[in-house]
């Protein structure tokens, strides 16, 4: 734009240009300075390109790499040129696809665009209402959205998204206090690492769940098989059966001495997969049916084993005698 | 005796199913906590008939080692079944999708000039 204003002939503007469009494709910011004696923005005489170098941190590619891998899709959205935006696309290991600007954004329909931000993983060249388009998009196809941002015009976005994403050291007031999380260290792979760290938790408690609901399950089990038991034993023979009772006291050791322990080292538990696994369902109940499965199982086999010591015990104990 | 045997087969059985209720999505890493915590556990099940005074206070008697064994067999069988059924309760894996259709992704918009 600034090339057109100026004194250069049509030659040397075309050679500005690709030099331009070039340092660009490097993933420079290109900034052209011009200037004028008098006022006026027209015939401005032109002075040359300065060359602004913002390099990705040199954790992010290995951070977007594991996004990858844990069904993260990572949408880079900026304000700078096409090729800029590519080019730096490249270097941090975002997937080439289709590079979409603003300007497309606002001539596409809402249906076309559902189908475009499918493909496209690099926007440029983008204003706050766009991204808040975007947002909101992706939000109708059925997407769960992070949105980082640290800006003013970012603070909509932030706000509509599932999980808005500030800067806690670069980012302004407003976008941190519509955010969800504040970022201390404004460091992409902070976001991969807590992300880990959710998933990491999200299963432990799964675990203890599972832990702590299976007993029940075999007790149940245990007791309604060894009372019917003793009641079809009782029917068919004139010496009665009982149960034997456990002390109040062993009931209480049980709980305390093998659920307590092993339930709160389970807390501890570190698991290196959940970032090789597709988020779960948003719906997906924390008891989900592998979980039931496993606790239904576990349980009757555990139940199993205290039936038949049950059974065979008593005889045996005799015989021992 | 029954009621002793059934008691540290209830016990331990439960304190080694910690490590089949850990598998959900893959193998975890190793747990030192979990073992002390299992270990800490089946020490103090073998004291509960071993001492007198915990025997009494938890209406358990002593046991004969062929008991014992019997039970230690027991709970055996269960440790190898929670470690050779893998597949109860291990949550179905995936590559992760791209067009979100039926599992919702998650996305993450990074501005440039951001992190």
């Amino acid at each position: 734009m600034l090339l057109e204003r100026s004194t250069l002939t049509d030659k040397e503007r075309e050679e500005w240009e690709a030099k331009a469009l070039s340092y660009a494709a490097e993933g420079y910011r290109v900034i052209a300075l011009a200037c004028r004696e008098d006022e006026g923005d027209e015939q401005l005489t032109f002075l040359g390109l300065v060359l602004l170098w913002d390099p990705p941190r040199a954790e992010v590619p290995e951070a977007i790499r594991r996004a990858q891998d844990a069904g993260i899709r990572v949408v880079m959205i900026t304000g700078d040129h096409p090729a800029t935006a590519q080019a730096v696309a490249r270097v941090i290991g975002l997937p080439p696809g289709r590079a979409m600007t603003g300007a497309n954004i606002e001539k596409l329909s809402e249906d076309d665009l559902r189908v475009a931000v499918r493909e496209a993983n690099v926007f440029a060249r983008v204003a706050p209402e766009h991204k808040l388009r975007l947002v909101e998009t992706l939000k109708g196809i059925g997407e769960v959205v992070a949105v980082t941002g640290d800006g003013v015009n970012d603070a909509p976005a932030l706000k509509r998204a599932d999980v808005g994403v500030a800067m806690g050291q670069r980012g302004s007031d407003v976008s941190r206090e519509v955010a969800d999380l504040v970022l201390m260290d404004d460091n992409f792979a902070t976001i991969v690492a807590a992300i880990e760290e959710g998933r990491s938790i999200y299963e432990n408690i799964q675990k203890f769940i599972r832990f702590l609901f299976f007993r029940p399950t075999s007790r149940w089990c245990c007791w309604w098989c060894s009372a019917w038991a003793c009641r079809w034993r009782s029917a068919c023979t004139t010496s009665p059966a009982t149960l034997p009772a456990a002390h109040r006291h062993a009931l209480l050791w049980i709980n305390f001495i093998a659920d307590g322990p092993p339930a709160l080292a389970l807390a501890l538990d570190r698991n290196p997969g959940v970032m090789e696994q597709p988020p779960r369902d948003p719906k997906a109940p924390l008891l989900d049916g592998p979980s039931l499965r496993f606790i239904f199982i576990t349980g009757i086999t555990k139940a199993a084993g205290g039936v038949a010591l049950l059974t065979v015990l008593p005889r045996s104990a005799t015989a021992w005698r | 005796m029954t009621r002793t045997l059934v008691f540290l087969y209830e016990s331990l059985a439960q304190l080694v199913f910690a490590y089949p209720s850990r598998r959900i999505s893959a193998e975890p890493m190793p747990n030192r906590a979990l073992h002390l915590a299992v270990l800490f556990g089946a020490g103090l099940q073998i004291l509960t008939v071993t001492v007198p005074s915990l025997r009494e206070l938890l209406g358990l008697e002593a046991i004969e080692w062929r008991a014992a064994l019997a039970m230690m067999v027991a709970v055996l069988v269960q440790l190898g079944r929670g470690r050779s059924s893998r597949q109860d309760g291990v949550a179905p894996r995936g590559g992760a999708r791209v067009d979100g259709a039926a599992v919702p992704q998650q996305l993450t918009f990074h501005e440039r000039g951001a992190p």
